[in-house]
């Protein structure tokens, strides 16, 4: 069998020219046997997850005691600009 | 080369595997892995045209079908569908992510290969993959799927159709309309190469 080289294949117009030409030349490939075992490895042992619990309350309470503390600190330093001013 | 058994009792065997798989038999789970790795792999190669790039998607594929295998639920569509549907999805969120189509390394193509043959025909033939690759590449990603379906995993109409989601009668039609749509393709890609030889000259 003559085997076709792309060139020539672009002067004709036949599909079926084509059809030739690509059963010749995609070919499947090898894939490296170290990945597909490690992959296989990683599969069936996958690395542990780490789940993170909500620290609900604690979060709360910080958002909640640091909101206070902005507060009281902004009413300290009005009544001091007030008491420098009068 | 990869030979698909169509017969009614290796289906009920597959069938019978991934009901295992689903219900967290991972002995059924590395037989689906070990049946279908390779043409996976294949598949995203060629779509990809980089072998790392296509051992991260074959990876990506892998992990998502053991993490959704427990919903998997079998409605007509065997199994090697189901994770060609993933690896598709998964190329194109690969395609859309890097924004860019990656030429093929010519060395890659020694992989394509299968038999020793004279240097300078091999070199000509490498010359030819790079040129039909690029090609194949520059097609829809539904057309560069049906050619890598066809012609490198031997699959028939009815069986494309299947993971297409198409007709097969769909699939014959768009299957010729992708060859002519490839063949304009290696004409420009040909006419571009003499434009740039003559100018070179």
């Amino acid at each position: 069998m003559i085997a076709l080289d792309l060139s020539s294949l672009a002067k004709t117009d036949s599909v079926e020219t084509l059809e030739t030409f690509l059963q010749e030349h995609l070919r499947p490939v090898k894939p490296d046997p170290d990945f597909i075992q490690d992959l296989h490895r990683r599969l069936n042992n996958p690395p542990p997850v780490w789940v993170e619990h909500r620290r609900g309350a604690q979060v709360y309470l910080v958002v909640i005691f640091g909101l206070l503390s902005g507060v009281c600190l902004f009413w300290l330093i009005r009544r001091v600009r007030r008491m420098f001013s009068s | 080369m990869y030979q698909t058994d169509h017969s009614s009792e290796a289906i009920d065997d597959e069938q019978q595997i991934v009901l295992r798989a689903t219900n967290g038999d991972a002995e059924a789970f590395t037989i689906l892995y070990e049946r279908y790795v390779h043409r996976i792999y294949n598949y995203l190669f060629y779509r990809t045209g980089n072998a790392l790039e296509a051992e991260d998607l074959t990876a990506r594929v892998f992990y998502r079908a053991l993490g959704r295998i427990a919903s998997y639920r079998h409605k007509g569509i065997p199994f090697s569908a189901w994770l060609y549907r993933i690896a598709h999805n998964l190329v194109a969120n690969w395609y859309r992510d890097n924004s860019r189509k990656r030429e093929v390394p010519l060395e890659e193509h020694g992989q394509m290969r299968t038999h020793v043959e004279h240097p300078e025909v091999t070199i000509m033939q490498n010359f030819d993959n790079e040129k039909l690759i690029k090609a194949i590449r520059k097609l829809s990603p539904d057309r560069q799927q049906l050619i890598i379906l066809k012609f490198v995993e031997h699959m028939s109409n009815a069986e494309i159709a299947v993971i297409m989601r198409r007709s097969e009668g769909a699939i014959k039609s768009f299957y010729h309309r992708t060859l002519i749509a490839l063949r304009d393709e290696v004409h420009r890609i040909e006419e571009a190469q003499e434009k740039h030889v003559k100018k070179r000259d």
